[in-house]
């Protein structure tokens, strides 16, 4: 065999396993991701925590559950969208949490997670670097960071952090005397610029990470629910849009959330539901046109003459909400649990859990109607298949005509030992 | 032959200056020997690194960590020093040191203390952090004078303000949950006797 020949199969081999470093799962699986199921985009941080001292490890699981909780309220917002153009995706942010062993730190993780953001926690005020919390930054499906957390880390610090993670960078600086001051005076709220008071994460920050991956928001398909039901949607095959005003659709129908007219349900006549149920109602003061002739008023759903005084009556009480527990937890072993949604009110409650669950979490009821001292039992069923040991969150939204309220679900899954 | 003879005296001749040439090079050209960098100078070089407009430069600080106890003499003198830089340096890291060297805890302690009432809220703020995490309750009316702080950290990352920080410690250290100056200051008066450290938990405790 020529020298010639042996150094081409040197280089060949080489190229090879190069080829297959990059191509190991690791690279591919883990660190921030972006995926996309449908119309529904995802942002999930994949984050390992190294407790290696016995104060930390022994508050870790507490810890690292209030840091999702931090991370989850900034950046889960319900109202996240990404656009590449007239269409909307939903976006949901989920954190995948593992706990290294005790008394390993994230030089283990680096050889043995290869693609997990790793944290060690110590349990000092301040790190070496003389910081809270830090962590590089690290674009999304570009590597696996690094950081270290004390314990004494919040919330809202873990949240910040986690945008780094993301790839986002500082939206501070500090003055010469060492003043904080906000790169963006008009959005000194950002969770990138600051950890205190009320903050939170912008849409262009939801861009930002997406911008970074490949994934788009296709059309047409995904056009429904941009609040648009004329021209290019109704091109595409949009009978009406849910979340446009008016939403496109005829009198005695309502828009569905795949964007189609449905017949308007039935529902029980109670007085200020929107809905005017004859006989019993003549008009509703919440439903527009309220259905009284243009000389004559709403009131009690009868019309009346306008600026005649009618007759006393009841007001009744609006539809309330209550959700109980306002959590759940799940194991391994204990996969199915539930929540009642209770109105006290004297008015109907209607309700919808809003975006999709993730596949490891099923719901029994996504949408309803609570009649007056009613309530309803929603189960939570589990499937935990597949999934990797460690902390699971996510929270339900429920949606209502009284406003919004949230069922935190955790899941713990140890170890096998 | 004879011809070849002077040929051979003359090439050694030759040979024989340029390797004295060659010698004598070696001893007049040696560079001077580099004067070795003192940890002090590597302490100020690293300080002087830092840029309150770059916030990661002061990440550095983490490189004084690594020269070693021999460091601790010039750390003390920078906490006097009147640069916020060289304070929030020695703030820091001489702790770590405590920590990690019984003997040098008194000192380093009684150095802890010369930025105890420190005109600058974060670093007076670090510094009662810093006596709680080495066991010492002193750090205790330090950290409730940074509680009526209306600035955000000088230093260090995450941004924060500086009496929420400060709360945050109290908490985390001390069994006491109170929200307002007044409430820790009336606490720390009644239990200033009674309180001690748990070395177990890190932690102080009432006794």
């Amino acid at each position: 065999m020529s020298d010639h020949f042996k150094k081409y199969i040197s280089c060949a081999i080489f190229f090879l396993l190069v080829l297959a470093g990059f191509f190991h799962p690791g690279f591919s699986q883990a660190k921030t991701t972006v995926t996309r199921d449908g119309c529904d985009i995802t942002i999930t941080v994949y984050l390992a925590f190294a407790f290696t001292d016995d104060v930390s490890w022994v508050n870790a699981q507490q810890l690292v559950s209030e840091w999702v909780d931090g991370m989850l309220d900034i950046w889960n917002e319900p109202d996240f969208t990404y656009s590449t153009g007239l269409c909307e995706c939903p976006v949901h942010f989920e954190v995948v949490v593992d706990i290294l062993p005790r008394e390993k730190d994230c030089s283990h993780a680096k050889q043995n997670m290869p693609g997990w953001h790793c944290v060690n926690v110590v349990n000092e005020p301040v790190n070496q670097r003389g910081n809270v919390a830090d962590a590089h930054q690290t674009p999304v499906d570009n590597g696996d960071g690094f950081g270290e957390w004390t314990t004494m880390t919040t919330g809202l610090n873990a949240a910040h952090e986690v945008g780094h993670f993301m790839g986002l960078g500082e939206e501070y600086h500090r003055d010469q005397d060492g003043n904080w001051k906000p790169d963006d005076p008009n959005k000194d709220d950002s969770i990138m610029a600051r950890t205190w008071g009320e903050v939170q994460a912008y849409p262009e920050h939801i861009e930002d990470i997406i911008d970074d991956s490949s994934v788009d928001c296709p059309e047409p398909e995904c056009c429904c629910g941009n609040g648009e039901h004329e021209g290019y949607d109704q091109m595409m095959g949009e009978e009406c849009d849910y979340t446009a005003t008016p939403s496109g659709c005829g009198q005695g129908e309502v828009c569905d959330s795949n964007c189609k007219c449905v017949a308007q349900p039935k529902v029980t006549p109670i007085c200020g539901d929107g809905y005017i149920t004859a006989p019993e109602e003549e008009c509703d003061p919440q439903s527009s046109p309220t259905g009284c002739d243009p000389e004559k008023e709403c009131v009690g759903c009868k019309c009346h003459e306008k600026g005649v005084e009618p007759p006393p009556a009841s007001s009744p009480e609006p539809a309330q909400m209550i959700v109980e527990p306002d959590y759940l937890t799940f194991s391994a072993i204990k996969n199915e649990d539930f929540f009642t949604i209770q109105n006290p009110g004297e008015e109907a409650l209607l309700f919808e859990m809003t975006h999709e669950s993730p596949p490891w979490l099923d719901v029994s009821v996504m949408e309803g109607e609570i009649l007056p001292s009613q309530e309803d039992v929603v189960w939570v069923t589990i499937n935990s298949e597949g999934l990797a040991p460690g902390l699971y969150e996510h929270s339900i939204i429920i949606n209502s005509n009284t406003g919004i309220q949230q069922v935190g679900v955790i899941l713990t899954l140890e170890p096998l030992p | 032959m004879r011809k070849y003879k002077v040929l051979e005296t003359i090439l050694v001749g030759l040979l024989t200056i340029v390797i004295c040439v060659g010698v004598w090079h070696i001893f007049i050209f040696q560079p001077e020997p580099e004067e070795e960098e003192t940890v002090k100078d590597k302490i100020f070089s690293i300080i002087a690194g830092f840029d309150f407009t770059r916030p990661q430069t002061f990440s550095a600080v983490s490189e004084i960590n690594e020269l070693g106890v021999e460091s601790v003499p010039i750390l003390q003198e920078l906490i006097k020093s009147n640069s916020l830089s060289d304070r929030w340096a020695a703030i820091i890291l001489l702790p770590g040191f405590a920590d990690h060297n019984p003997e040098l805890r008194p000192t380093i302690i009684a150095s802890l203390q010369e930025t105890a009432d420190d005109q600058n809220d974060t670093l007076r703020m670090l510094t009662g952090a810093q006596l709680l995490f080495l066991g010492e309750k002193q750090g205790i009316p330090v950290l409730i004078s940074c509680l009526d702080s209306t600035e955000a950290t000088h230093f260090g990352e995450p941004p924060e303000l500086v009496k929420e920080r400060s709360l945050f410690y109290l908490r985390y250290y001390v069994p006491f949950k109170g929200e307002t100056v007044q409430a820790w200051q009336e606490w720390w008066e009644t239990n200033e006797d009674r309180i001690v450290w748990n070395e177990e938990k890190e932690a102080f405790e009432i006794q």
